[in-house]
């Protein structure tokens, strides 16, 4: 049970056809969730008798709840495959007019079927996207025992040309522990939050610290904390939302704005949650623990 | 230039990637020739020269390499290479499979299966066009292919085997 309670990307108490794509808190589901999942117009649903436990009927909504969520998932999985095609093909015609017809296009031509492959990256990046958030919630977790530290500085290698570029520093000053996690995802979501706090990030030196506080009672939280541009408390919950984007498509580094909702997913998957505390102008400090997967 | 002149199979259902396909390997100045099939049912009879596919002159048409989509319509690209490998006379064939998804199952079923490369379709001309080109470089240059008169044999054993290629 504990598993389906994890897994809907924190349903809490959406009505369960905008459950699996909303924000919410986190993984951490209020003991009074079962209110949520009264069947729609909930007229027809009396309370069960006393005698009778109501956990049967939890469950077997529950059970119905995962099942729409994995058809949404299978649905956004297929939906955002095939439109790669016609994607691909419309990019590749693009630049065959390029190719074929330049001198009759002229360069006001040109620029415009340019656009057109531009856009069709853009609409490719999006997909991408949009299938890997799919894919967090289908695909098993291997989870093992993995050190994050090593994690972390293999994620910080593969950014190094995204370091040097900003002239940032990122620093780990504590060794970082020992975690039951998948690597793979929790790499992911260092390098999420990695880059977004250099991108985010108008100082003329970016700085970034990853650490972990072992000492709390529950679970390790980790903390990446940055000197970046911040992010008003308004949009606390909303920028982990897929494709919320809290600026101009082009600035910033033009990102597709998964980066979070993605990292949302993976963490609630392991049980954990991920949340932050910001001053704007100054910096976040971006939250999250793995829990106890 | 490549060094193998042998057939290219193209199994690919649409007509834009196709396209795409044959302009990359004209711009790789592949020359070898090149036969389209939108099926898998198709292509497989034109492999094992059967139904209307079949020809006399078999010998030039066994492919020295076969592009392999696997969103197919009707019998799926898996199938179709599961079908080859499955066949004493094709198995031998190299296999790569070109793409969209980026699965790891589909991925690894197709390795499992005996492909010899998957390759994703790349988004964009010039990163499709050079992907295109690696394929020709290596396969058509690199590697030596398995050479057709020995199988043949077995297929069609009237056909006297052609001169040998070294």
């Amino acid at each position: 049970m504990n598993s389906l309670i994890n897994n809907g990307g924190g349903p809490g108490s959406q009505p369960a056809g905008r459950a699996g794509n909303q924000p919410t808190n986190g993984a951490d589901i209020p003991p009074d969730r079962a209110a949520g999942f009264q069947p729609e117009g909930g007229a027809g649903f009396q309370p069960a008798p006393n005698h009778e436990p109501p956990e049967p009927r939890v469950a077997q909504l529950l059970e119905e709840l995962k099942h729409r969520n994995d058809e949404l998932d299978d649905f956004v999985h297929i939906a955002s495959h095939d439109l790669k095609e016609p994607i691909r093909g419309i990019r590749n015609y693009a630049n065959f007019l390029i190719e074929d017809y330049a001198p009759l296009l002229g360069e006001d031509g040109l620029s415009k079927l340019r656009t057109i492959d531009r856009l069709g990256q853009r609409a490719h990046d999006l997909l991408s996207a949009l299938l890997y958030f799919s894919q967090v919630r289908r695909a098993p977790l291997a989870l093992a025992p993995v050190d994050t530290g090593d994690l972390l500085a293999e994620v910080l290698r593969s950014l190094h040309s995204l370091i040097a570029e900003r002239a940032a520093t990122v620093a780990v000053p504590q060794p970082l522990p020992v975690v039951r996690c998948d690597r793979i995802r929790i790499g992911e979501v260092f390098r999420a939050l990695t880059t977004n706090a250099l991108r985010y990030n108008d100082s003329p030196q970016p700085f970034a610290e990853i650490t972990c506080d072992q000492g709390t009672p529950e679970r390790p939280v980790f903390c990446i904390r940055d000197n970046g541009i911040g992010v008003p408390s308004a949009h606390y919950e909303t920028i982990f939302g897929i494709f919320k984007r809290l600026h101009a498509r082009d600035d910033y580094g033009g990102g597709t704005g998964s980066g979070l909702a993605i990292s949302k997913r993976i963490v609630e998957r392991h049980g954990g949650r991920i949340w932050l505390q910001s001053v704007v102008g100054q910096g976040s400090m971006f939250y999250f623990t793995v829990g106890g997967a | 230039m490549p060094q193998s002149n042998l057939p290219i199979v193209v199994i690919e259902d649409s007509p834009e990637d196709y396209e795409a396909i044959v302009r990359a390997f004209l711009k790789a100045r592949v020359v070898n020739p090149i036969y389209r099939f939108s099926y898998g049912e198709d292509a497989f009879d034109f492999l094992r020269q059967r139904g209307r596919y079949f020809k006399h002159d078999a010998a030039e048409m066994r492919p020295g390499l076969i592009i392999l989509d696997l969103n197919l319509p009707g019998t799926d690209g898996l199938k179709v290479l599961q079908d080859v490998r499955a066949d004493k006379n094709l198995g031998a064939i190299p296999v790569i499979v070109l793409s969209t998804s980026s699965n790891q199952r589909e991925i690894e079923a197709c390795y499992k299966a005996g492909a010899n490369s998957y390759v994703v379709k790349p988004s964009g001309a010039a990163q499709f066009n050079e992907a295109i080109r690696r394929i020709a470089e290596y396969w058509l240059e690199s590697v030596t292919l398995p050479s057709k008169p020995e199988s043949l044999q077995i297929v069609t054993p009237r056909i006297e085997p052609k001169a040998d290629h070294g």
